[in-house]
């Protein structure tokens, strides 16, 4: 299976995100293990690029962030969807549909 | 995106980055954990989270760009940095925005005059639709242009198509009594439908209807919003009062909205019919019964003005065609219209724009010296960019850098003078007050706030461009010991810059040596009589009191009595206007015996002044031919009148007009003329116009001066000559008591004004060129040291030095001079209407221009070459 750590494109990462946290809220950590988790090892979320994109996320208004108490019981910030946030998933992962369809009609063979 | 999220992420900026520091740490945290659940020690675990996570730092930064404060950290980096080299460098600083400030708070405060005079909308609705419709012959003795009478009036209201109506206005002075006491009230005679044409709504009780303008309706008035604040403390309780004016009861039926001083400053308003004159049987029939002085229209929906223009030519052909006795079309009898905007502001337009112009002139050279000091600070900054570069500063962030200093200084430059404007705009006021109806209007606010911002911005970014930054290999370069390598290309730019400068001042002081010479040429205006020595005081009677003419003549006669009793009294005589006065008298039609009645085209019309016989002796006008009046020109005697010279050569050209008779009611009455004095200047900027005297003998006046020529200084007179008036009869008030000397200091005070503002602007300009010559030479010696040394050590004599960096400053200069004298040449032609008797080429006024410059400059550049001569060889050689 080839590794797509490198190729994860910002638009896709931020899909990943929000469909992760559509599930309830997480912080940080929990969002990179989960999509790592969920994709079967196919994606390996580089925390360089998780942080900034959950911080434009939140500037966006996207999802908003509180500070709670983790399973470890230690203080964490966790993440969750807003309304425009889930209207947002919603858009995304049906135009996400209709790329992946048409990459493959491009891509089947005759 | 929310747009107020980073200035929010901004304001709680600490507590941010705390939080952010605490998530990361979390996260590295969990990392180890899970590392050590994989079975690592804990010191591998915690190794291996750090090195899985990457560059702290680097999220951090990335973070903050998701934030959206990037921009607000740069800045506030870069004005730090700023602020702090401005403190380590005051002297630069200070001087810089001292330019600056002189620069911008002059456009300001002339800005902050054009915008509330020219740019701001007048008070009507869709003033843009008004204009002022005049009638213009060749024959008309004043500026071509004329009045209308009731007659002409009504041919123009029947027959153009072009607007929605036409409204008639002029101007009377009566007096108001029911107050405590008489007032003397300016009152404007308008048509009915004058305010509702303007579209001005009274603020209290109603507009005059058509009713009140029928004959024999009941007399009506409208306050002006400045009279009514000023005389009834803004009372609404005036309207339904009743006020006797003119021997009628007035009744208030409401209160204007405040509005500009146009036509005139008028403190009420009257229907045509209330007035005496206005509403008699002649005014409403006879056609040289001109006293209509201003004419408005609106314009109908979808008539352009042109269409409109064309519409008035076409009455006025048909006018001459249809009523040839009336309006003649050999005279060139025309009708034409001027938008009301500029009918409001024609006398002001030039002389704002010009010192507009001129400040832009200013606030240029300001910057061209700025950007030259900006210049020869950067050289002297090469090493220190060169570091900033070398740890990693991109080109763009240096630049952005610079301009954000430049910004800076623009910006306090911007403060410096908006305060400047704020202290010279009552000045300003005052000035403009002069030949403007609006000048209320005249206030710092948020256009002109906004104004001075942009230009601050502007000229920051407008000398910040200038100093072209060296490419960044340059700049690295210039951390070799050494090297002057960046300087050649700067200091080509900053010769061109002082070219520049050189360049506009020309301008600049030839318009100020032009006005400086029109208020000469006004002091030296001989306005035909002699004014020193001569006290005059006015006095408007109550004309209850004196209803009759013997009454009224009885007191002026006594006022000559009493004053001449006075000791320093040589000679007292009274006139019903006095010359200087500025004041235009109502024009009088006449006819000459023996020649065809007047008609529009060929108006015969002049002003009439009565005086008594010892006025000519008294003020120093000559009599030229016939007689004086004498004590026989009484009631009991034939009316006769005295004419000017310009009135004479007008209607008798080679002819002894001595012995001819005029008539002032259509030939009922005939006057002799017995005789012709010199011309006098009602204005001092004017010509003389064409003048009737009358005698005061058989005059029924109630406004009149009573003129005193003195032996000594006139002013130590004025409280006497007060003590004998009231003699006459104590409860007479003086209006205005004063010497000629300072009515013509008034007449001048437009002129004087001008050049004193044009005067300051130039000397600034000049300043500030100066500085900027001196402060390039200067530079350049001290970047020529070590050439200097060489050239002394291989024989060069101090002589040959100082003439080297003369050369090289006077060329610039040169340079500068021809091209700002080809400049000043296309300029200066604009100013020809605020010019008095000096043409706009007046070659002595650029004479003088150049001489002065090439004079201060020569100085300018003396100080540098002198240093230049000063330099020690072997020490400048040593220092290599």
């Amino acid at each position: 299976m080839p590794d797509f750590k490198s190729e994860l494109l910002q638009g896709t990462l931020d899909l990943l995100i929000l469909r992760t946290l559509s599930g309830g809220d997480m912080h940080g950590w929990g969002i990179a293990q989960r999509i790592q988790l969920l994709s079967r090892d196919a994606f390996v979320v580089n925390q360089g690029s998780l942080y900034p994109a959950l911080h434009r996320l939140e500037a966006q208004g996207w999802i908003e962030a509180e500070w709670g108490v983790s399973e470890n019981n230690r203080q964490a910030k966790f993440y969750g969807l807003t309304r425009t946030g889930k209207k947002q998933l919603v858009d995304e992962t049906e135009y996400w549909a209709r790329f992946t369809a048409a990459v493959g009609f491009v891509l089947k063979p005759e | 995106m929310n747009p107020f999220r980073p200035l929010r992420t901004l304001f709680r900026r600490d507590a941010a980055e705390q939080e952010l520091n605490r998530e990361l740490q979390f996260h590295l945290e969990k990392e180890t954990e899970s590392n050590v659940r994989a079975g690592l020690s804990p010191e591998e675990a915690h190794l291996d989270a750090l090195r899985s996570f990457g560059g702290v730092a680097q999220v951090q930064e990335e973070v903050r760009d998701a934030w959206g404060v990037r921009f607000f950290d740069n800045l506030r980096q870069d004005l730090g940095y700023g602020l702090r080299g401005l403190r380590r460098n005051p002297g630069f600083a200070l001087i810089v925005i001292l330019t600056l400030g002189l620069g911008i708070g002059a456009n300001t405060a002339i800005f902050s005059v054009v915008h509330g005079v020219l740019l701001r909308p007048l008070a009507y609705s869709a003033p843009e639709r008004l204009y002022q419709v005049e009638q213009a012959s060749r024959a008309a003795s004043m500026h071509g242009s004329f009045g209308f009478s009731y007659s002409d009036l009504e041919d123009y209201r029947k027959r153009t198509h072009s607007f929605t109506g036409l409204a008639e206005y002029h101007s009377m002075w009566f007096i108001l009594l029911g107050r405590p006491e008489p007032e003397r009230v300016q009152t404007g005679v308008v048509s009915a439908n004058f305010f509702g044409l303007l579209g001005v709504k009274p603020i209290l009780g109603r507009d005059f209807s058509a009713e009140d303008d029928n004959p024999g309706a009941p007399a009506v008035l409208l306050l002006s919003n400045e009279y009514w604040k000023r005389s009834f403390g803004g009372d609404p309780g005036v309207v339904g009062q009743v006020f006797q004016m003119n021997d009628k009861p007035h009744t208030v039926i409401g209160v204007l909205p405040p509005l500009p001083a146009y036509p005139n400053s008028d403190n009420v308003f009257m229907p045509t019919c209330a007035c005496p004159f206005r509403g008699s049987d002649a005014a409403r029939t006879q056609r040289p019964f001109r006293i209509i002085s201003n004419v408005i229209g609106r314009l109908a929906d979808g008539v352009s003005a042109e269409q409109a223009g064309s519409d008035l030519k076409r009455v006025a052909t048909e006018l001459c065609g249809d009523l040839p006795n009336d309006y003649q079309a050999d005279t060139g009898y025309t009708a034409k219209m001027t938008s009301l905007s500029e009918a409001f502001t024609g006398n002001a337009r030039t002389p704002l724009f010009v010192l507009l112009a001129t400040a832009g002139f200013v606030l240029l050279i300001a910057c061209a010296n700025v950007a030259n000091l900006t210049l020869a600070r950067l050289v002297q900054r090469d090493r220190e960019l060169a570091v900033r570069a070398a740890m990693g500063a991109g080109r763009a962030r240096i630049f952005r850098q610079l301009l954000t200093e430049n910004l800076l200084l623009s910006l306090l430059g911007g403060l410096a003078g908006f305060g400047l404007a704020a202290a010279g705009l009552k000045l300003l006021t005052q000035y403009t007050g002069r030949f403007l109806p609006n000048t209320g209007e005249i206030t710092l606010n948020i256009p002109v706030l906004l104004f001075t911002l942009v230009v601050s911005v502007l000229t920051g970014l407008f000398f910040g461009s200038r100093p072209a930054l060296p490419a960044t290999e340059k700049l690295i370069d210039a951390l070799k010991e050494g090297t002057r390598g960046t300087t050649g290309g700067r200091s080509r730019l900053r010769a061109l810059l002082v070219v520049a400068q050189v360049a506009v001042s020309v301008p600049l002081l030839v318009g100020a040596g032009l006005a400086a010479r029109s208020v000469v040429n006004l002091q030296q205006a001989d306005p035909g009589i002699r004014t020193d020595k001569i006290i005059s005081a006015n006095i408007d009677l109550n004309f209850t009191r004196y209803d009759t003419a013997e009454k009224r003549r009885d007191f002026w006669f006594r006022a000559i009595a009493t004053a001449e009793a006075l000791p320093a009294a040589q000679s007292v005589a009274v006139t019903g206007r006095e010359a200087l006065s500025g004041l235009v008298n109502f024009l009088a039609p006449f006819t000459i015996q023996g020649r065809p009645a007047a008609n529009a085209s060929d108006v015969t019309q002049a002003s009439i002044t009565v005086v008594n016989e010892s006025y000519f002796s008294t003020v120093g006008q000559p009599l030229l031919r016939g007689r004086i009046f004498n004590s026989g020109d009484n009631a009991e005697g034939v009316k006769v009148m005295i004419i000017n010279q310009s009135l004479a050569s007008r209607y008798w050209p080679g002819e002894d007009p001595v012995g001819k008779n005029v008539s002032f009611d259509n030939g009922q009455t005939w006057r002799p003329i017995v005789g012709v004095v010199a011309n006098v200047r009602q204005q001092l900027d004017r010509d003389a116009v064409d003048e009737f005297y009358a005698p005061l003998r058989r005059a029924s006046i109630l406004s009149a001066s009573v003129v005193v020529r003195t032996a000594g200084d006139p002013a130590t007179l004025v409280r006497d000559l007060r003590e004998a008036l009231r003699k006459t009869d104590p409860q007479q008030p003086v209006t205005r008591i004063q010497t000629m000397e300072q009515a013509r200091g008034i007449a001048l005070l437009p002129y004087r004004l001008t050049a004193t503002l044009l005067g300051l602007f130039a000397t600034l300009a000049l300043v500030i060129t100066v500085a900027g010559i001196g402060g390039v030479l200067a530079f350049s010696v001290s970047q020529r040291t070590q050439e200097i040394g060489i050239r002394m050590a291989l024989g060069a004599s101090r002589t040959d030095v100082l003439w080297m960096v003369l050369r090289q400053g006077l060329l610039l200069v040169a340079a500068g001079l021809a091209c700002g004298t080809i400049a000043a040449v296309m300029l200066s032609r604009l100013m020809t209407t605020v010019l008095y008797g000096v043409p706009a080429s007046d070659p002595f006024t650029y004479l003088a221009v150049v001489a002065i410059l090439l004079a201060v400059a020569v100085l300018a550049c003396l100080v540098p070459a002198r240093r230049a001569t000063a330099i020690n060889p072997i020490i400048a050689l040593r220092a290599a």
